[in-house]
């Protein structure tokens, strides 16, 4: 952490741009004023005189998250949710620069992320510092975290940040969502809310957490989220056009976790138990002159894990070990199945460890090995996949070197796993390895920092269990899907004057390669084929600004800003009518803006999220478009200090334009809505 | 295809001569082949791709200058067609086309394309024409008979699970059986073709078919065939002949798509490529009245469509119009219609709109 005084910094704000003759300058400035902070700082030990000026105000300015990082790494705090108007993890998400969220629309809508082009398979999601995983999909519903119990959510991609992790998180992007807390005090402490909002949503939570002993606590929350969602739509049909609701499409949730957290004198333990039970009807995608859609989900969920960490000298370990169940129940009902319903059946356990250490052998050199080991099982109703088994182990080793203001880490992951369907000879191996490299260079390190980053990276994603093993849609000898990474950009943060508290800037620019793609094609309209086939190259441009005025005392203005352009488009087979167009659902431009003024009457922020025109599919016809959209929506909230506790009210208005647009077609997203919040925090 | 033009005058004459000695006085110009639909154009079920959320659309084919109109079906009623229509069928001076997703049986006006009525139908897979009715099979198991002038519907009659095909032939219905969503039990409860009294409406009996029966189709002399779709992997599709009266079917050729025509049976075999979005395509013709496959020399193909989806026959002339995708991998893409002669030589190519799927005649 770097402590600047607002009378000193306020002479650095124009030279910011003007080369190195500054920059040099700017180092000599710095050094003279830490020596008159530490003048000052024995000075004040001894009683002033009545006519000595009194005593200089500073403020803190840390570096934020990922701007020193290697990697592009996006991080939002809980305070960053609140004061960007965020209102699910969906919404956190499309904050950040690079992300394309596939949105099936509304409370209970089908929400994953894809980094980069990549795909959203090739995203990996963490939950307090273990991934999640699915082996049926290969993809994580991120609708079904609460965003009140997270501590914070972070994007990174490329690499990741610190040197010793689980394997996992290297995947070619991580989505990182933490409720851990480091603190616990003393006596009973917690957070009652209760959230209200159009469509019928009601969510009442409760959080409680105490102090064990010095070194820990244990927290328990627990929440239940319902919702009719039937929000209303335009059916666009020419003369047929009609406004309609979305039907079949009520949910309720049910989500509980404990976490322990102890630090002691032999390492840091943490646990968790979760479990959730989720019932939603799926309205399905909007059909033409036919409302009825009679599909349903039900998804049981439970999990407990443990981590322990420890670090000691030169030395830092961790040890990890987690254990969990899915239980998703699928069912249509229609005279159309045998029997009259379709009931699909899949239960999921996942059994994994992950340990690791690392060394900091030298002040410039440090190792670090980690390994992983996973075995996951699905059962299914369906006869072609009663029982499939994936081992997966994992090894990565990596080596760090930091010379001045250089850092380069290698990495290098060995890929061993194997999957084998029940009753079937034949068991489908992968083995691979997997390099990267990243680079950050610190340009200039104090007052302000300015980095420029590289990195390169080869990862893979095998087949998910319904790629391989689906009737009808699984083949087998699937290969695995590859990726490759390039990506270079550079950060900058400083703190231009006294009132300009903050600028923060990244821009990075990439081009990513997916082969050997996993995709559907029908054989007809019942029937399909996963095939290996078609690349796919994506180049863009990543860019994220914020920015932070303080007015007055206790009066800030916060800007945030995102912005990505990606060219992803298809590159199978060259001479096609498709080859170079754009990919399905990527829009060319997207980003996000936020603006919120903070004071102590009754803050206020204002946010905008815009997408440019997509397509359905590679053909780019009238009939396949999705025409580009800009929503934008309003919150404001206020802090009451209370006796015992603090109340928070929070009125959020939800694309106040009411603009009609689909993230993907036939699932149109809500129009204008509103959410209230009451908690209380004791 | 000398046989060809005997057999449509024939046809025509038959279909027509009540008209003609009833309605005409003695100086009225009529010609027979005015009566059969084909003259003008062709309108083309585009069926859109449902999981993209495209619509399904109509192009219109004119034979007089070879232009296409796109989106004819919106341009003539401002509104869409529905989600995944399924093969139009041409009867009488309607055309009606099973909208599957929308679950709608669409009745058009063949002259104009003007939306005359959407009839209610559940999951409409296929349907056909016989005297005042036409008959559609359902997915859910049922066939439903439609007042082609009142569009009054019957009950629906049950007949097996996952009707596929439907073609009326000597006062009876054949609807293909194809229990298709049983496909983990191996299509156990399909494998027949049910039979149903058209006077009566009821279901007389059951016909053992192949595997997974889909296309089911007539010819003038009353013999039905019906195309067994096989599992997808190690039974191969075929097409299966009922000769007319028989409660019995035998194997006739291999083929995973046909058309009747008169007394002529036509049949493409496709096997696709997907690594190279290619397709090995063969199309072969056969006289339909004879109970062994002997494939007609006069028909060869020219220029062979590049993944076709269905095949239609210009009642006037006999030409083939070949709905097709432009390569396996290109069934969300926009695609084409061939024109071939009765010959098999290629006459015309159109672009159509997304995954062509069939053919009706103006």
């Amino acid at each position: 952490m770097l402590l600047y005084p607002h009378h000193f910094m306020s002479t650095l704000t124009k030279p910011l741009n003007h080369g190195w003759r500054r920059v040099a300058g700017m180092c000599l400035l710095c050094a003279a004023w830490l020596a008159a902070v530490l003048r000052l700082s024995a000075a004040t030990a001894t009683p002033l005189p009545v006519d000595t000026l009194g005593t200089a105000e500073v403020v803190a300015s840390a570096w934020l998250r990922g701007m020193r990082s290697a990697a592009p790494l996006q991080h939002l705090d809980s305070a960053a949710v609140l004061q960007r108007g965020i209102t699910d993890v969906g919404d956190a998400l499309k904050r950040f620069a690079g992300v394309n969220l596939r949105d099936y629309g509304g409370a209970g809508g089908l929400k994953t992320v894809s980094v980069r082009g990549l795909g959203a398979t090739h995203t990996a999601v963490s939950y307090d510092g273990l991934c999640l995983t699915d082996t049926r999909q290969g993809m994580v519903d991120l609708q079904r975290f609460s965003l009140d119990r997270l501590t914070g959510i972070s994007l990174s991609t490329l690499d990741a940040a610190p040197l010793l992790c689980p394997v996992r998180h290297l995947a070619a992007a991580v989505v990182e969502l933490s409720t851990q807390r480091h603190h616990y005090a003393a006596g009973l402490h917690g957070t009652a809310a209760l959230r209200q909002g159009s469509f019928g949503t009601w969510n009442p939570s409760l959080l409680l957490a105490t102090a064990v002993g010095h070194q820990g606590g244990v927290s328990l929350a627990g929440d239940y989220f319902y919702a009719t969602n039937d929000y209303p739509f335009t059916i666009a049909n020419g003369v047929a056009s009609e406004r309609a609701r979305r039907q079949n499409s009520r949910m309720q949730a049910f989500n509980a976790e404990a976490d322990a957290r102890f630090a002691l004198p032999h390492g840091t333990w943490s646990g968790k138990v979760f479990v959730s039970h989720d019932h939603r009807r799926l309205p399905g995608q909007v059909t033409l002159y036919n409302p009825t859609n009679n599909e349903r989900l039900t998804d049981n969920n439970a999990f407990g894990q443990l981590m322990w960490r420890h670090h000691r000298g030169p030395w830092q370990w961790y040890a990890a070990a987690k254990g969990g169940a899915v239980q998703s129940h699928y069912t249509d009902v229609s005279a159309q199945y045998p029997g009259g319903s379709l009931s699909q059946c899949y239960r999921q356990r996942e059994a994994y460890v992950t340990a690791g250490a690392a060394l900091q052998a030298a002040p410039w050199l440090a190792l670090a090995y980690a390994t992983d080991y996973d075995l996951a099982t699905l059962r299914s109703n369906l006869p072609a996949d009663s029982l499939a088994r994936r081992h997966l182990w994992l090894q990565s080793l990596s080596l760090r070197l930091s010379h001045r203001r250089l850092t380069v880490t290698a990495r290098g992951v060995l890929h061993l796993s194997t999957d084998r369907r029940n009753g079937s000879h034949e068991a489908e191996h992968t083995v691979r390895m997997l390099p990267s490299l990243t680079a950050l260079l610190r340009l200039v390190e104090r007052p302000w920092s300015f980095t420029l980053r590289a990195g390169c990276k080869q990862t893979l994603r095998v087949p998910t269990f319904t790629e391989r093993y689906y009737y009808h849609l699984g083949t087998a000898n699937l290969k695995p899907e590859r990726a490759g990474q390039w990506s270079a950009g550079l950060t900058l943060q400083a703190s231009p004057s006294h009132c300009w508290r903050l600028l923060a800037l990244t821009a990075d620019g990439y081009l990513n390669h997916v082969r050997q793609r996993i995709v559907s094609v029908p054989y007809n309209l019942f029937v399909w084929r996963t095939v290996n086939l078609g690349r796919s190259r994506t180049a863009g441009i990543d860019a994220t600004l914020q920015s932070t005025w303080s007015l007055a005392r206790r009066h800030e203005l916060l800007l945030a800003a995102n912005y990505s352009l990606q060219r992803s488009t298809d590159r199978t087979l060259p001479g096609s009518t498709t080859y170079n167009r754009q990919l399905p659902y990527t829009p060319l431009h997207s980003g996000a803006a936020s603006l919120a003024w903070q004071n102590p009457w009754l803050s206020i922020a204002l946010h905008a999220t815009a997408a440019s025109e997509r397509w359905s599919t590679l053909e780019h016809t009238a009939t396949t478009r999705l025409k580009g959209y800009m929503e934008w929506g309003a919150a404001a909230w206020r802090d009451l200090q209370l006796r015992r506790g603090k109340l928070q009210l929070r009125a959020d208005l939800i694309n106040a334009g009411n603009c009609r647009y689909e993230v993907v077609r036939r699932y149109p997203m809500p129009g204008r809505c509103y959410k209230v919040a009451l908690s209380y925090t004791w | 295809m000398k046989l060809f033009f005997k057999q449509i005058m024939l046809a025509a004459c038959c279909l027509l001569a009540g008209g003609l000695l009833t309605g005409c006085d003695e100086d009225s110009d009529v010609n027979v082949s005015d009566f059969v639909p084909g003259r003008e154009g062709a309108y083309v079920v585009n069926q859109g791709n449902f999981y993209g959320g495209v619509t399904g659309t109509m192009s219109y084919l004119n034979f007089a200058d070879g232009s296409v109109t796109g989106n004819a079906f919106f341009n003539a009623n401002s509104q869409h067609l529905g989600d995944t229509p399924q093969a139009p069928v041409r009867y009488g001076s309607k055309i009606y086309i099973p909208v599957f997703e929308s679950q709608k049986l669409a009745v058009l006006d063949a002259a104009t394309l003007s939306l005359l009525k959407m009839v209610d139908v559940a999951h409409p897979e296929a349907v056909c024409g016989s005297g005042r009715y036409v008959y559609v099979a359902s997915n859910d198991g049922h066939v439903t008979r439609v007042d082609t002038l009142l569009y009054d519907t019957s009950d629906p009659l049950p007949v097996g699970p996952n009707p596929a095909g439907i073609a009326a032939a000597g006062g009876h219905l054949y609807v293909s059986i194809s229990d298709g969503y049983n496909y983990a039990n191996n299509y156990a409860n399909g494998l027949r073709v049910a039979v149903i009294n058209e006077a009566t409406f009821t279901k007389t009996g059951d016909i053992p078919v192949g595997l997974n029966p889909g296309q089911v189709q007539a010819d003038m002399a009353g013999n039905v065939f019906v195309l067994c779709r096989g599992n997808y992997a190690d039974v191969t599709p075929k097409v299966m002949r009922i000769a007319a009266g028989s409660t019995s079917a035998a194997d006739f050729c291999e083929g995973s798509l046909m058309a009747v025509s008169y007394n002529t049976l036509y049949v493409a075999d496709v096997k696709a490529d997907y690594a190279t979005n290619t397709a090995a395509v063969t199309m072969k013709a056969f006289d339909s009245r004879q109970s062994e496959a002997h494939e007609l020399q006069d028909f060869a193909m020219s220029q062979l469509p590049a993944m076709p989806q269905a095949i239609d026959v210009n009642p006037l002339n006999g030409d083939l119009f070949v709905c097709s995708d432009k390569g396996p991998l290109d069934y969300d893409k926009e695609g084409l219609v061939y024109q071939y002669s009765a010959t098999g030589t290629l006459k015309a190519t159109y672009n159509v709109g997304i995954h062509p799927f069939g053919v009706a005649f103006k």
